[in-house]
């Protein structure tokens, strides 16, 4: 572990919320993104990360890490995120399949730190955009407005806005690929 | 079976199918679309997981970072001696004295002078969206911060340890050279070690960079093997990703520094609005010896790194006096 790293758990030891709150904020929204990633839903995803939270905050005296503390936090909320998937299906029985997306190995640290360099690169990437194409593609998965709104809105046809859509998904995977980015490891499929 | 369909309007189907906009049909169109190579299946599951991204960047760009951390901290046990060990401006803790019993709060109590005392110096300094703000350290050296900014450093024995976080953001450093205490900025894994210099670092969220101004630092980071030695004009970064240190033409970087500068340039404001932004930015208080100077205008590029040196301009440019009082500056006809 780093050195700022080894102060920073001698201050969660202690009891130290304002460390620990300036940790979380720093760290929280790629946590986040990691959980939804396997649950899909932003209020597992905030549970999961604040479960693993307080387990570290109750039990700072006893952990003791040899990695990195960020990606030993950032495996805890994958594992969370795995047990709690697991529960689910034993809950619902329904089955999902695990697909992997490259061939690195799922568990390798930098996979998890990886996670918030993506989004950063995925925000870059969507600023790439031409601006028609951007407006759109916010105007739908930000603004999570229907492909009819949006034309009636742009006053464009539905078949121009599937096109900026169409394009800007396209655009925004050559992108990310051309920067070595490679998608998350595991995508969960439900099906009925 | 359905009529084939081509590759853009394959695509085209599966945003339709995130979107529910897709019908049955086409569903179908979709599947076989899908089972006719691996390249289509693959192609079909990296859309699936960009649009998770997406889906998720989205509410991240919306989240509130305080909610989130109040809900959580509710669930926290306190371990009580952190009470007193806050430091006092940044954050408070309301209620927590009403859980600890009268013995408990006895014992607490003197060891949270102790702590008080050993810990109360830490100093943390933080800068909003578009706020800038400029600290004198305790040695004589001074750094600007960019906005959204956060340092921390122990103010007490600061002079025989001098070290400085950069917790986040972006800070322009000037640095008074001491061989036997070594000036450190820690900013994340990497650090940064001043050997007689001015420069500027930046904490970003995927790398730390330094941009050297004069002088030279050493730059090193755990991962990263022996320090580099960064010149003037030279770029390094540290990559959290490849944790490697890679140093290039500063000029050729595209690294905007001019925010160092930028923020106290007046056109024709108000001296009210002036002496408001160099409180701000200096963290002094300017005072005018009477309201009708409050709207007396002024243009100028008041980029200096003492607040002594912005007033003599402005006392110049303004023909007014300038008197330093115990609560900071006064300044008349």
């Amino acid at each position: 572990m780093i050195e700022s790293e080894k102060e920073l758990l001698e201050q969660i030891r202690l009891g130290n919320k304002t460390a620990y709150e300036l940790f979380y904020k720093d760290h929280y929204k790629a946590l986040h993104a990691l959980a939804y990633n396997y649950v899909k839903r932003h209020e597992i995803a905030e549970e999961i990360v604040h479960d693993v939270f307080i387990t570290l905050w109750n039990k700072a005296e006893g952990i003791s890490i040899n990695q990195s503390f960020k990606s030993y936090v950032m495996r805890s909320v994958v594992n969370a995120s795995l047990n709690f998937l697991k529960k689910e299906k034993v809950d619902a029985g329904r089955h999902e399949k695990y697909t992997e997306w490259t061939n690195r190995v799922p568990e390798s640290e930098d996979n998890v730190e990886d996670k918030e360099v993506l989004l950063i690169k995925l925000e870059k990437a969507l600023e790439l955009l031409p601006p028609q194409c951007k407006k759109v593609m916010l105007m739908s998965r930000f603004d999570k407005m229907k492909q009819q709104d949006i034309a009636d809105q742009l006053n464009i046809s539905i078949k121009t806005v599937k096109n900026h859509l169409t394009f800007g998904f396209a655009k925004i995977r050559t992108i990310l690929a051309a920067e070595g980015i490679q998608f998350i490891l595991i995508v969960i499929f439900y099906f009925q | 079976m359905e009529k084939p369909i081509d590759y853009n309007e394959a695509l085209m189907l599966i945003i339709d199918e995130f979107d529910g906009a897709i019908s049955d049909v086409q569903q179908i169109q979709l599947q076989q679309w899908r089972s006719v190579s691996t390249d289509n299946e693959r192609i079909y599951k990296e859309f699936y997981a960009l649009n998770v991204e997406i889906e998720a960047l989205a509410h991240l760009k919306q989240l509130d970072l305080d909610a989130s951390w109040k809900r959580l901290e509710e669930d926290l046990a306190d371990r009580n001696i952190v009470t007193f060990r806050e430091a006092p401006p940044v954050q408070k803790s309301p209620g927590k004295w009403k859980q600890i019993l009268s013995i408990a709060a006895t014992i607490l109590a003197v060891l949270g002078v102790y702590y008080y005392l050993q810990a109360s110096s830490v100093e943390i300094v933080q800068t909003a969206k578009g706020g800038h703000k400029r600290i004198s350290l305790p040695d004589g050296s001074w750094l600007a911060m960019n906005e959204e900014t956060i340092v921390e450093f122990n103010k007490k024995d600061f002079a025989s340890n001098r070290k400085l976080r950069l917790v986040k953001g972006e800070a322009f450093f000037e640095i008074k050279h001491d061989v036997s205490h070594p000036f450190k900025v820690q900013a994340a894994e990497a650090t940064i070690e001043d050997l007689g210099t001015s420069f500027t670092v930046t904490n970003s969220e995927d790398e730390v960079n330094v941009v050297v101004s004069s002088g030279k630092v050493a730059f090193s980071a755990a991962s990263a093997g022996n320090p580099q030695v960064i010149l003037p004009q030279q770029i390094a970064s540290y990559n959290f990703s490849n944790k490697k240190i890679q140093v290039a033409d500063a000029a050729l970087s595209g690294h905007d520094l001019s925010w160092i500068n930028q923020q106290l340039f007046f056109n024709n404001a108000s001296l009210s609005s002036v002496i408001k932004a160099l409180d701000e930015c200096y963290d002094v208080k300017i005072s005018l010896s009477d309201k009708s100077l409050e709207s007396r205008k002024l243009t100028a590029n008041l980029a200096f790194r003492t607040v002594d040196s912005a007033l003599e301009v402005i006392s110049a440019s303004m023909q007014l006096k300038v008197r330093k009082n115990d609560e900071g500056y006064l300044l008349s006809r």
